[in-house]
């Protein structure tokens, strides 16, 4: 009986802890993702087309290394979604076609967008 | 991680208030349509909590509705007795008058060696001392065995044994229940000068009083 209140204590601030820790991270990567987004929008919004595919490849680098850690945290079904739709953003920056790549671009930034807001504790996402 | 955690936090003290509600049955002993209620609360409960697509409703308003037949059902058991016949079923003699009837044995789908097991669990090892077996609708089979067999009472001796009350706790865990005291008919000074008698000083030492219906006060100490 002695450690009961000790252990619940510990186990909700490790719960706690994870959560804080995981929302911070989520929210830090996905934030420095939209950035990366922000400058390929510019590129190809000035015709930039060579420097908007650098920075993809580049930002599919990353959300390689970022992909494995997240896949711990979220739904892998939101990691396949973004990974579709880099994919497509990709292929039309390849083809130069403006249209599709910004809208494309614009849905990419959704997703990024949604999944912190998603995990953070709030009324909405408890009920 | 924390909204999986609330939302489980919910559903769990939700679970535990609709079972206080369906009543003491639904722990023990089950008849059929409890059990599927609780064998249903179970699953529906499960996949919410861990699935966050899914509002938490979707969870909780099927429990209610639950609740809700179950309580129907239990109430139609109490008020009618066609209903209740319907509803948990009527208890099956499987041996009558020490004969096994297998027609019922088939009925039940209850094989000889079924009953044999039941029938030592419940003590009986020879099925030649049992009169009667009754297998009841919740699964449990009550044997009464035949009257050579059948354990002595103090009436088959001709004794006439003490009236024997109910044995009341004054005191659990160091504090003192008040409303026993109040049936037992005692008073704080006679606790106290009881309590004197068994060398307690502090009550917080005491794990259980207990007192008898001779008003005997048995006290066990903390060790």
């Amino acid at each position: 009986m002695k450690h009961v209140v000790p252990l619940i204590v510990m186990i909700i601030i490790l719960i706690i802890f994870v959560d804080i820790a995981s929302y911070k991270y989520l929210y830090t990567s996905s934030n420095s993702m939209e950035e990366k987004l922000h400058v390929i929008e510019k590129d190809i919004k000035n015709g930039n087309w060579k420097s908007a595919e650098t920075y993809v490849n580049d930002l599919e680098k990353t959300w390689d290394k970022v992909s494995s850690k997240w896949a711990i945290l979220i739904e892998h079904r939101e990691i396949d979604d973004i990974d579709m739709s880099l994919s497509k953003l990709k292929s039309f920056i390849d083809s130069k076609n403006k249209d599709l790549s910004l809208a494309e671009l614009k849905t990419l930034k959704e997703l990024y967008n949604h999944i912190p807001s998603n995990e953070k504790l709030t009324l909405e996402n408890i009920l | 991680m924390l909204i999986i955690f609330f939302r489980t936090l919910i559903l769990y003290f939700l679970v535990v208030v609709v079972m206080r509600i369906m009543g003491k049955q639904q722990i023990g002993q089950l008849q059929p349509y409890e059990l599927v209620v609780a064998i249903m609360i179970a699953d529906l409960v499960a996949v919410p909590m861990q699935n966050k697509g899914i509002p938490l409703l979707t969870g909780i308003i099927p429990i209610f509705t639950l609740l809700i037949s179950q309580l129907f059902l239990s109430y139609i058991s109490m008020k009618s007795l066609r209903g209740r016949e319907m509803i948990c079923g009527k208890p099956t003699v499987l041996i009558d008058k020490g004969k096994i009837l297998t027609k019922e044995l088939q009925k039940e789908r209850y094989n000889i060696n079924d009953l044999l097991e039941e029938l030592r669990v419940m003590g009986y090892p020879n099925i030649a001392d049992v009169e009667y077996a009754i297998l009841e609708t919740n699964g449990c089979l009550s044997v009464i065995p035949k009257v050579d067999k059948r354990p002595v009472t103090p009436n088959d001796l001709n004794l006439t044994p003490q009236y024997e009350g109910l044995p009341l706790p004054i005191i659990i865990d160091g504090k003192i229940i008040h409303k026993n005291m109040e049936m037992a008919n005692v008073d704080m000074k006679w606790l106290n000068d009881q309590l004197k008698m068994w060398n307690v000083n502090n009550i917080e030492n005491i794990i259980l009083a207990s007192l008898d219906p001779n008003k005997v006060l048995t006290v066990y100490k903390k060790e």
